[in-house]
């Protein structure tokens, strides 16, 4: 209880690291979106950095005895089990490969582009959530090969 | 000869107190930590494993997904990191908040609390603009894999977020009208920990929605 305060440790200090975090991330996010490796593995960094600090002091695990650790650890653990032993018969099934994001099979079995704005039965989102959309923004209609090079692929 | 009728014994507590149905032992036999604590600590438990499941089922979704869209071309980053500020200021407060119940602090508790409140609800009122503006745009839950994911992501956190300031805002109400002194603070710091798990889910929904 070094601060005296109560709680064990400086509440401004660990609040200017997480806002520090997060505009960090908002930057790396907003700037250095290529390579994807480079996004992802600092944005994830930044994530777990703030997770991290949250968990610990500000929901004072830190502090906590073993018992509570006892509670929270094996989540994780589980669900992580069940993720990665869903995964090579979801996220690595070529079959699920066939139709890029935004596509959808409707009732006939025809392959549509839901984006898409010309088609007036299919086209009903747009892609900018808070701008209109330019010209070619949600008009493109790639097939399905196409569409992997034209959004971005992960 | 007749008998003379016999005394009525005084009570004896000892001998004539209703006894208890099991037995009293010079031990606690529960948890090492608060009850309140480890039941809200076992509930957040829960709450890890649901909320990694939709974080889970989306990182599926979008690995066998031969493309997926930039999150950047359909969100508002710039809204949604505010939101992302918001949450986290909220979470200070709310430390803040406990610190002060365990001061004894009413007018600091109430004071932080009530920043809480205010701080949480106007996250719900932007996530609900931002909801407006992309149903408006035609982006429903039914259009792709996308908006399906995301809705049911965000979704199910702003129902958290407005359950936690229903709790935070129930808490205050008992603060203001003295239900919560100083050995009680554990109440607050109940409320605290949902709301920071709270502000930790969104951390990383934040990071791997809008900016991945």
């Amino acid at each position: 209880m070094g601060h005296g305060n109560g709680i064990g440790y400086s509440i401004p200090r660990i609040f200017w690291i997480l806002l520090g975090l997060t505009a960090l991330e908002v930057a790396w996010g907003t700037w250095l979106r290529e390579p994807r490796w480079f996004l992802w593995s600092g944005l994830l960094i930044c994530a777990a950095l703030k997770g991290l600090l949250i968990f610990m002091y500000f929901m004072h695990m830190r502090f906590e005895r073993m018992v509570v650790w006892a509670l929270i650890l094996p989540t994780p653990l589980l669900v992580a089990i069940v993720l990665f032993s869903n995964m090579p018969d979801t996220a690595f099934n070529e079959d699920r490969r066939d139709h890029p994001v935004g596509y959808l099979v409707d009732q006939t079995g025809e392959v549509v582009n839901s984006l898409d704005p010309h088609h007036p039965a299919k086209g009903r989102g747009k892609p900018h959530g808070f701008s209109e959309p330019a010209e070619s923004g949600g008009a493109h209609e790639p097939t399905a090969t196409e569409g992997a090079k034209t959004e971005s692929g992960h | 000869m007749n008998a003379s009728p016999a005394a009525i014994p005084a009570f004896d507590p000892a001998v004539d107190a209703p006894k208890p149905h099991h037995p009293i032992y010079d031990y606690d036999s529960g948890p090492p930590v608060h009850r309140g604590k480890f039941a809200v600590w076992l509930f957040l438990a829960t709450e890890v494993m649901f909320f990694t499941g939709l974080i889970g089922t989306y990182i599926v979704l979008r690995m066998g997904s031969s493309t997926w869209p930039d999150p950047a071309d359909r969100l508002a980053v710039n809204i949604t990191a505010l939101n992302t500020f918001l949450l986290i200021c909220s979470s200070a407060t709310m430390v803040k908040a406990v610190e002060r119940s365990m001061n004894g602090d009413k007018r600091g508790l109430i004071a932080w609390l009530a920043a809480t409140v205010v701080i949480g609800a106007s996250f719900v009122s932007i996530q609900a603009y931002e909801y407006g503006v992309l149903i408006h745009d035609g982006n429903t839950p039914d259009v792709d894999i996308f908006w399906s994911t995301f809705y049911a992501m965000t979704g199910f956190h702003g129902l958290h977020v407005t359950v936690g300031v229903l709790w935070n805002l129930v808490i205050l109400l008992a603060a203001m009208f003295d239900k919560i002194p100083q050995q009680k603070y554990m109440r607050v710091e109940l409320a605290g920990l949902y709301w920071h798990f709270v502000d930790l889910v969104w951390v990383l929904l934040f990071t791997i929605v809008y900016l991945m």
